[in-house]
């Protein structure tokens, strides 16, 4: 589904990124691991567009997408769940619900807001209120929601539950496990190793902007040494 | 807002009294007022237009005027050929039919702004300002060398257009007929804003990246609010050709987008009511100090300036009940 080989971004003079491989398979759930500053938010954002990537080619369902307008992209089937979650704050639940929901393959089973309000009752309980003031953990939900209402093929969550109370996590990483049941790609950038070991069918770990770790989640447990020198927890 | 019912009783409000005004004026024999108050509402339309843009999308806009003065212009330019009987650029014959020339006017305002917008809207911030602004000279100075059309002197209108047998030069039918499109845009506004498209356009304004990154094509819905808008100036322009019976250059005038801004950031910018009020305060003060003194302006600017660091949310947000509804 979604194939990025030797990426390479900068940010204006200083290269960050020198050489991401990641790939993402129909139906999985694939993590991105790394510390902090090592580029995993950059790799996500050359992905999508918003950095242009300088060098390496990123594929998405068999086409060469680097160089295209992030909204083209986007409309490819990426439904993105920004890190700082980054909701409409002077819009309500609803407003960011369905201001930018998108059937863009006429697809039967497509989401509404009944089946969003299914999956985070809380929101549903919000309906009217600005998104400004909601929780960290409600934003967090509705930014899930409004990326799922664009009918995505591949859901991306950067730094999901950063920041968020273990019973928001515990509730977020519920719904993750119930759309892996329903067939839907996810990948995910985030720290929590014990959940996404579980979660996950293959990890990437990079490290100073290259791709230096990759494995199953069976490796994972069983290369637990490299994988703690590398992400350092 | 759903709950928040305040707003939309402030805007009724408003129009009741613009609906009642003119029997108040009239009883008082004080027809200048009905003048005024049509003049006032005219300026509302435009600026209520540049806010759909300004406020709700933004867009900072500057200029503004040159659908206004387009909007003014064509019926002045269709009312001259008409005059003279030969036709404009030899196919297009004159004509002082409202139903036809207000149309016009909403095309070619329409029109100027889809092309303005295509090229403009490709860039942001201060580079916006300033291509809206200078292709809005273009067009000041495009009239300003038409001698064929006044130049600098205008041109006059000696009848206003005629309209289903409508005498629009009283000052009340045409009071109320000014009344009815201000509804009617405000209206449009509304409907607009409260819209799945009006939601897109305030996101785009709150972070047009974020909006990107969804699979959203910002500058198509950009460019669509900025061809409303522009027709909306179209509008305001064609209504105040008739009532002035008069255009020229001065109607695009870079000062002009300016006034038209600072109406709106007075009303207070992304409300529906902000714009009517900005403009109904901005006509209002101007006549009143030009009446004491000469030199209004030195004592309109200070006014301005308190009403901004006291007010942030414009003249608006000084009615109770009103502030913080979360749309400013």
């Amino acid at each position: 589904m979604l194939r990025v080989e030797r990426l390479q971004a900068s940010y204006g003079r200083s290269q960050v990124l020198f050489g991401v491989d990641l790939a993402v398979n129909e139906g999985q759930v694939v993590t991105l691991l790394g510390r902090n500053g090592m580029g995993k938010t950059t790799t996500i954002r050359a992905i999508m567009g918003l950095n242009p990537p300088s060098g390496g080619t990123v594929e998405f369902r068999g086409r060469p997408i680097a160089g295209l307008p992030p909204e083209a992209i986007a409309r490819l089937g990426f439904g993105l769940v920004p890190e700082g979650r980054q909701v409409f704050p002077t819009l309500t639940v609803r407003e960011n619900l369905v201001a930018t929901a998108a059937n863009r393959e006429g697809r039967r089973d497509a989401w509404t807001l009944e089946r969003v309000f299914g999956l985070f009752p809380r929101l549903k309980e919000r309906e009217h209120q600005l998104a400004r003031t909601l929780s960290g953990g409600e934003q967090q939900m509705l930014a899930i929601g409004r990326a799922l209402m664009t009918n995505p093929r591949l859901l991306i969550l950067d730094e999901a539950t950063e920041g968020l109370a273990p019973v928001i996590r515990a509730e977020i990483w519920a719904v993750l496990d119930r759309l892996k049941g329903d067939g839907l790609s996810i990948l995910i950038v985030d720290k929590n190793l014990k959940v996404l070991k579980r979660l996950a069918d293959r990890h990437y770990i990079i490290e100073k902007g290259r791709t230096v770790w990759q494995g199953t989640s069976l490796e994972l447990e069983r290369e637990k040494e490299t994988v703690r020198n590398y992400i350092g927890i | 807002m759903t709950t928040n019912r305040r707003p939309l009783m402030a805007l009724g409000l408003t129009f009741a009294v613009l609906l009642v005004l003119p029997f108040v004026a009239t009883a008082l024999d004080s027809t200048a007022t009905i003048s005024l108050v049509t003049r006032m509402m005219i300026y509302a339309i435009a600026a209520s237009s540049l806010n759909l843009i300004l406020g709700y999308g933004g867009m900072v806009s500057f200029g503004h005027a040159a659908y206004y003065g387009l909007g003014g212009y064509t019926v002045g330019i269709l009312y001259a050929h008409f005059v003279s009987g030969d036709p404009l650029f030899g196919i297009i014959p004159g004509t002082n039919q409202f139903l036809i020339t207000l149309p016009a006017a909403l095309l070619v305002s329409g029109l100027f702004a889809l092309a303005l917008g295509a090229l403009s809207l490709r860039t942001s911030g201060v580079q916006f300002i300033m291509i809206t602004l200078a292709f809005a000279q273009m067009v000041f100075f495009l009239f300003v060398s038409l001698e064929m059309y006044g130049g600098d002197d205008g041109l006059i209108i000696r009848r206003p257009n005629e309209l289903l047998g409508l005498r629009l030069r009283d000052e009340l039918t045409f009071y109320f007929l000014t009344l009815g499109f201000l509804a009617a845009y405000v209206g449009l506004c509304g409907r607009i804003v409260n819209s799945r498209f009006g939601m897109v356009i305030g996101g785009i304004r709150q972070n047009e990246r974020r909006m990107a990154a969804i699979g959203v094509s910002t500058y198509r819905y950009k460019l669509v609010a900025f061809v409303i808008a522009g027709m909306g100036a179209g509008l305001a322009g064609a209504l105040m050709a008739n009532h002035a019976r008069f255009v020229s250059p001065d109607m695009l005038h870079w000062t002009k987008s300016g006034e038209l801004m600072i109406m709106v950031i007075l009303g207070g910018m992304g409300t529906l009511l902000g714009p009517i009020l900005g403009a109904i305060s901005l006509i209002g003060l101007e006549s009143v100090l030009s009446g004491w003194t000469e030199n209004w302006q030195f004592y309109l600017g200070p006014i301005l300036v308190l009403i901004v660091l006291f007010a942030r949310g414009g003249l608006y947000s000084l009615i109770p009940g009103l502030r913080g509804n979360g749309r400013d």
